[in-house]
């Protein structure tokens, strides 16, 4: 099954994020539902990402894409970007005449059809060397020439496969020997289209419906050969990270030198001059007319994601403020989340292009975006996602940036949809200059200023003097200027369709929306949960701090009045005390002086 | 007895230790503000916060009786009684302080300060009658050896 399902529109969008990631609940209280194949607890989505890493960890697709990339990547910036090899030199006149002496004395004259036909055959193969393809892929070619000449569609198809083949074999990359023609060239190209290079879907299936049967003239085959193998180009190379045109160009160039390498062999066909130049202006034409496309179809798409998002959102929206009374300051994160990339229904490995990592050690969870950020709380957050922590309004048009309400949560007490998922790396906010600086890897969104700062970064504060940010454009308009922004920062004008890049960038943004979705939904389940749990707490202390204020109050009342009475009683014991013993202890003197006077009176006596 | 000694006392306050210990670290945990803090969890560290300072009240009453602050309280309710102080009535300077560590110290040692005071009233008294008593058997002597 295909990762991708054409809708209504025609346009292709990815099955994953309608298919797969169920919308959340509308409204229908079971907060628990979450998507089915969502991790509903800390051990699980633990056990899931690991799931997921053993699965990524398989060589085959990876090894083989990073090898053929690296490839192709090496290949194309050498030098003249268009392309490198084959040289297209063929043999001269001596070379050909020593060649055939050479093959005669080896192999005998050739006294019969069989023969002749060998002969042709190896002297393709020495022609192909000298062109720079693989030994053996001319002489191949040359088969379908020994049959006949293509005549219909379908052998010129059959000749645009077998080049852009060619192509491949060049990079050490290959397609299946007894692959259909036109549905692999319009699978690649739909691929293509899906990946990154929409236009082609119109180019491949427009040229080649039209066209499939009939008698076509020479020039008409040409066109066509050129057209499929620059298709088939263009598909291949998208689907290893080149752009969309380059594989075009590629593939057309490439095949007018086979085509002309053969035709020249046969002395067939127009002069090899004359057909690099039909080929250019093909690939001229077949340009302009796929920024028409590019144009339409991106639009196309820009709703396409919008309808997505609105339909989203609503169910969303609903489904997280059921809640809001009971999410108390806001939506809070527990334990550790670790998502680089999810497995579709193919096992297919969509990879988030803003990876999920986020920790919380409190048992009481974090708060969304808490008041002292990351580092006070011990809780690591990637940076990229961190990055995102800024997200735009539902009017795509409108580029004010809004910050993301602490936990989620407005002012109001409403929650914030777009906060929410916003905490992983989950964004609306996928306009082709949007997608442009992720592709540039500029950190810094857009900044609100009423001055000229165009953005943080600064770069384009000399290159570009009209601010973008200062208007609302229309989605023509950021196509439009696409071109010219990208001119005005790396200075070189790349003259191509800004779909494919904006197309990817849109799906990836699609893809984040399924897990960071599910992970809000997971934490506002434990959110509720843990805030019930800890009203239950409240209102179990309460009970007892009333009794304990009771008692307290009786305890403090009746120390004080206990400590005042027996203060009392003690200065009044002794006051009595010293005026009763002072009386005492005065009479008693007086007694003693009377004793003592009397004692001593007698004596002097 | 008062109506709460220290025993029951902290029987009662023992019910709260576990649940304030686990609102204390909830607030560590969040590092929230106390204006964030929900009303019955201020009232739980108010709680807490009490009952650290019947600690450090019994430690420092103990220390100015010339005792280990964690000695028993045997030991403290005889250095008490040495000074005409019983120990209901020390139990209750905390609680009519409010449960304030500050007052509590300054009526320690005023109090203690009032027991010194009776202590030496009452060997004054017992001087007093003593020479009272010796006083009036000197005069019943002498008229008694006069006759």
């Amino acid at each position: 099954m295909s990762r991708y399902v054409q809708n209504h529109a025609g346009i292709y969008v990815p099955r994953y994020p309608l298919g797969r990631v169920q919308m959340p609940p509308q409204a229908t209280g079971q907060i628990t539902q979450l998507p089915a194949w969502a991790p509903t607890s800390d051990g699980e989505i633990d056990e899931w990402a690991m799931e997921q890493a053993d699965a990524w960890a398989r060589p085959q697709m990876r090894s083989a894409i990073d090898d053929a990339k690296g490839r192709i990547t090496a290949e194309l910036s050498q030098g003249d970007p268009s392309y490198r090899a084959p040289s297209g030199a063929t043999m001269s006149d001596d070379e050909v005449a020593a060649w055939v002496m050479e093959d005669i004395t080896a192999n005998g004259f050739p006294n019969s059809p069989d023969a002749a036909s060998a002969l042709t055959m190896r002297f393709l193969d020495a022609q192909g060397s000298k062109m720079g393809f693989h030994p053996g892929f001319v002489g191949q070619g040359a088969e379908l020439v020994m049959r006949g000449w293509p005549t219909n569609i379908d052998d010129a198809a059959a000749w645009g496969g077998y080049v852009g083949n060619a192509v491949m074999q060049q990079y050490g990359l290959s397609l299946p020997s007894d692959w259909d023609v036109k549905g692999v060239t319009t699978a690649a190209a739909s691929a293509a289209c899906l990946q990154a290079g929409v236009p082609f879907v119109g180019v491949v299936t427009t040229s080649i419906d039209s066209m499939w049967d009939g008698k076509l003239t020479f020039d008409e085959i040409e066109d066509i050969v050129v057209a499929v193998g620059s298709a088939v180009g263009a598909a291949v190379g998208q689907m290893f990270g080149i752009p969309a045109p380059i594989g075009a160009f590629v593939g057309a160039i490439v095949t007018a030198l086979i085509f002309d390498g053969l035709a020249s062999a046969f002395g067939w066909g127009p002069s090899a001059a004359e057909m690099r130049g039909r080929a250019w202006n093909k690939m001229l034409e077949a340009r302009a007319a796929m920024m028409e496309q590019c144009m339409e179809i991106g639009v196309g798409a820009w709703g396409q994601y919008n309808d997505y998002w609105n339909e989203m959102i609503a169910g969303f929206d609903t489904s997280l403020n059921e809640y809001s009374d009971a999410m108390g300051a806001g939506i809070r994160a527990f334990g550790t989340k670790r998502l680089n990339y999810l497995v579709d229904n193919d096992g297919n490995e969509q990879v988030l292009f803003r990876p999920i990592y986020d920790r919380c050690d409190a048992a009481a969870g974090c708060l969304y975006y808490g008041t002292y950020g990351a580092q006070a709380f011990g809780y690591e957050r990637d940076p990229a996602a961190a990055s995102h922590r800024i997200h735009e309004r539902p009017n795509p048009l409108d580029i004010k940036p809004v910050p993301a309400w602490q936990g989620a949560k407005e002012p109001s007490g409403r929650i914030d949809p777009y906060s929410a998922l916003a905490y992983y790396g989950a964004s609306r906010y996928a306009t082709p200059f949007q997608a442009d600086l992720e592709r540039l890897g500029f950190d810094n969104r857009y900044v609100q200023t009423a001055g000229q700062l165009c953005w943080s970064g600064g770069r384009m504060s000399g290159a570009y003097t009209e601010c973008w940010e200062q208007q609302l454009h229309s989605d023509y308009e950021y196509l439009e200027n696409l071109a010219y922004i990208r001119t005005a920062l790396k200075a070189e004008d790349l003259e191509q369709c800004s779909v494919p890049g904006w197309a990817a960038y849109m799906m990836a943004s699609l893809v984040q929306v399924g897990p960071a979705s599910a992970f809000v939904m997971n934490d506002v389940s434990a959110t509720v949960s843990a805030n019930t749990a800890e009203q239950e707490v409240i209102a179990r202390m309460q009970v007892q701090l009333d009794d304990y204020n009771a008692v307290r109050q009786v305890t403090v009342q009746a120390a004080q009045e206990r400590r005042d009475i027996l203060r009392m009683r003690r200065a009044r014991a002794s006051r009595e005390a010293r005026l009763h013993y002072g009386a005492l202890a005065a009479g008693t003197g007086s007694l003693a002086g009377y004793l003592i006077s009397k004692m001593l009176g007698g004596k002097l006596r | 007895m008062s109506a709460l000694g220290y025993e029951e006392y902290w029987d009662t306050g023992i019910l709260f230790t576990g649940e304030a210990q686990e609102a204390l670290e909830r607030t560590r945990g969040d590092e929230r503000q106390l204006d964030e803090l929900t009303p019955a969890e201020i009232q739980a560290l108010t709680i807490l916060h009490e009952q650290q300072n019947g600690l450090m009240a019994y430690a420092h009453m103990a220390m100015e009786l010339g005792l280990d602050p964690s000695a028993p309280v045997q030991d403290v309710k005889a250095a008490l009684e040495a000074r005409d102080i019983t120990l209901d009535e020390a139990t209750d300077w905390l609680p009519a302080c409010n449960y304030d560590i500050d007052c509590f110290r300054q009526t320690l040692f005023w109090e203690l300060r009032q027991g010194r005071r009776r202590v030496a009233e009452a060997r004054a008294k017992r001087l007093t009658i003593g020479a009272a008593v010796v006083t009036l058997g000197a005069a019943l002597w002498l008229r008694r050896k006069k006759r």
